[in-house]
């Protein structure tokens, strides 16, 4: 029964950005934009290898294409009082959550899957063909981890009346942890050529997070939603 | 609220309640600050007159760690507090223990200011440079930030209901965070900065040891004997709220009795 | 470092801490005293608007 409005309620998400596609969008272009705008502030003269930098880069652009676009989702729900329609319908609260959370997650891994070559291209020497696998599986984990906890203080932010200020500066300090280990295992892999195995203990640590806090939001959405 | 709710929530236990008897004497707000003073000040001249100077590079320096560490103690117990009482408003839905949670934040967060400026200090003192990316100094400097945002959070809210669930819910992930935090800049390959402060580390020497102890024990009932100012400040500006409100209309005598009744108790919570 | 500098260091450290956690009880305790003789304030006057109405 919870499987099926999971499926339905991730669905309906999935359908209405598919048929506007604004916020996706808006996220691409934010983010190769982002990307033009670091070439010129780390080589502004020109001619130097960012690929040492090409990791930071990435999580810092991603960051913030994902703040707009947890905004973005959360916003056009409370305008619309989806969300009151949500709750009346007869689901756990942990299903919408989690079908929020899964929606955010492949909005967050589309954008991801098509910024990634945009920073190869600009940054990387050598390209990034040869790591794509651990690449990947860095970036699901981390996608995860900040699916959970943007739909979790959106939720939060959309109760507020700041909300636009409210997400970032929550979301930021609460994500640290994730954009440390993300990094650094990016530039790892990116520009030191590590393989799976150096990057074991950080993988192994991004999963805990995700899992640490799956178990928080599990815990404490029913209330937020309460209210 | 009838007088009937009042006694009602009067005889429920809850945070902020005053003890009863001889205990009360020995954990009164003024008792514990008294006593918070007494173990500082013999503290501190414990560091300085009686533990032996640091053997290491830090030399003097090493001193400030009798204050510094206890800090960053009573901070993080400060956040558990918060984390407790954010759990347990969610349960019961009673709102000191959301007027608990704000006050352990806020003086979490004095106290983490007070560990990055002593830190700063120390940094400067015994490497040179008044900022590191160490572990601790940065795992404090995101708590700041973070715990920051839970008052971010709370003056954004408008209901009261909705801002104490919504703060409860903060301080439970946000001291979830602190930890983990802590972790990644310690085990993740990040700066080459070649000091790390081992300032609690391993064999410490008894006499280091137990002032460091003394310290540690007269920082955390300084943080208590603030955490229960804090607390009648609190119950205090509620009750002066609600005399206020009464006052403007026309009230009826039970709820005016009641009200002063209240009051009394109220006051009487305070030294 | 020298035995001067480090005790300047240290003489800062402590002193920040201590300043600021004595300002702050000092700014607290005057605030609660504050509070709770606007209390009994207020608390007379309902007394009275009390006695009043039973007039």
């Amino acid at each position: 029964m919870g499987r099926r409005q999971f499926l339905a309620m991730l669905r309906k998400d999935l359908l209405i950005e598919l048929r506007t596609r604004e916020m996706l969008l808006s996220m691409f272009l934010f983010a190769v934009l982002a990307l033009v705008v670091f070439h010129y502030a780390f080589d502004p003269k020109g001619g130097s290898d960012l690929t040492p930098l090409a990791g930071g880069i990435l999580w810092v652009v991603f960051l913030f294409a994902a703040l707009l676009g947890l905004n973005r989702s959360f916003a056009r729900e409370k305008d619309e009082g989806c969300l009151d329609g949500l709750l009346l319908c007869p689901a756990d609260r942990i299903v919408v959550f989690l079908a929020k959370a899964a929606a955010n997650f492949i909005f967050l891994a589309a954008i991801q899957i098509l910024v990634v070559p945009v920073l190869a291209l600009f940054f990387v020497h050598g390209g990034i063909a040869s790591h794509s696998g651990p690449l990947a599986l860095v970036v699901f984990l981390a996608d995860v981890g900040f699916a959970v906890l943007g739909t979790l203080l959106a939720t939060m932010a959309a109760g507020t009346h700041a909300r636009d200020l409210l997400l970032p500066v929550a979301f930021l300090p609460l994500v640290a942890p994730l954009l440390i280990a993300a990094t650094s295992a990016t530039t790892d892999l990116v520009s030191g050529g590590a393989g799976i195995g150096d990057l074991a203990g950080r993988l192994v640590f991004l999963a805990a997070y995700d899992a640490v806090f799956l178990v928080a939001a599990y815990g404490t959405y029913d209330y937020l939603l309460s209210e | 609220m009838t007088a009937d709710d009042r006694s009602r929530e009067a005889s429920l236990s809850g945070p902020g309640d005053r003890p009863r008897g001889a205990w009360r004497r020995l954990v009164s707000p003024a008792a514990l600050f008294a006593e918070a003073g007494a173990l500082l000040v013999a503290g501190f001249l414990l560091a300085f007159w009686y533990a032996p100077t640091d053997t290491s590079t830090m030399g003097f320096s090493q001193k400030i760690f009798y204050f510094h560490a206890p800090i960053a103690e009573s901070a993080l117990v400060a956040y558990a507090v918060a984390f407790v009482a954010g759990v347990l408003y969610l349960r019961r839905q009673d709102e000191r223990y959301d007027r608990l949670g704000a006050a352990a934040v806020r003086l979490g967060l004095l106290f983490s200011v007070m560990v990055m400026g002593s830190g700063m200090i120390w940094g400067k003192a015994a490497w040179g440079v008044w900022w590191a990316w160490e572990p601790r100094l940065t795992t404090f400097l995101i708590a700041c930030v973070l715990y920051a945002a839970y008052f971010v959070l709370r003056w954004s809210t408008d209901e009261e209901s909705r801002r104490a669930t919504y703060s409860a819910v903060f301080a439970i992930i946000a001291f979830v965070d602190v930890p983990i935090t802590f972790f990644a800049t310690r085990f993740l390959p990040a700066g080459l900065h070649p000091a790390v402060i081992t300032g609690s580390g391993s064999g410490m020497a008894a006499p280091m040891l137990f002032t460091f102890l003394v310290c540690m024990a007269g920082m955390t009932l300084l943080l208590v004997a603030l955490l229960r100012l804090e607390l009648a400040h609190a119950a205090l500006k509620a009750e002066v709220e609600e005399l206020k409100e009464l006052l403007d209309r026309e009230p009826e005598p039970e709820m005016a009795a009641a009200a002063v009744a209240s009051s009394h108790e109220t006051e009487r919570g305070i030294p | 470092m020298s035995l001067q500098e480090a005790v300047k260091f240290v003489a800062g450290a402590y002193g920040l801490i201590i300043v600021v956690l004595i300002t702050t009880f000092v700014l607290m305790a005057h605030r609660t005293a504050q509070l709770a003789r606007e209390l009994r304030g207020l608390r007379e006057a309902l007394e009275r608007r009390l006695t009043r109405d039973h007039e």
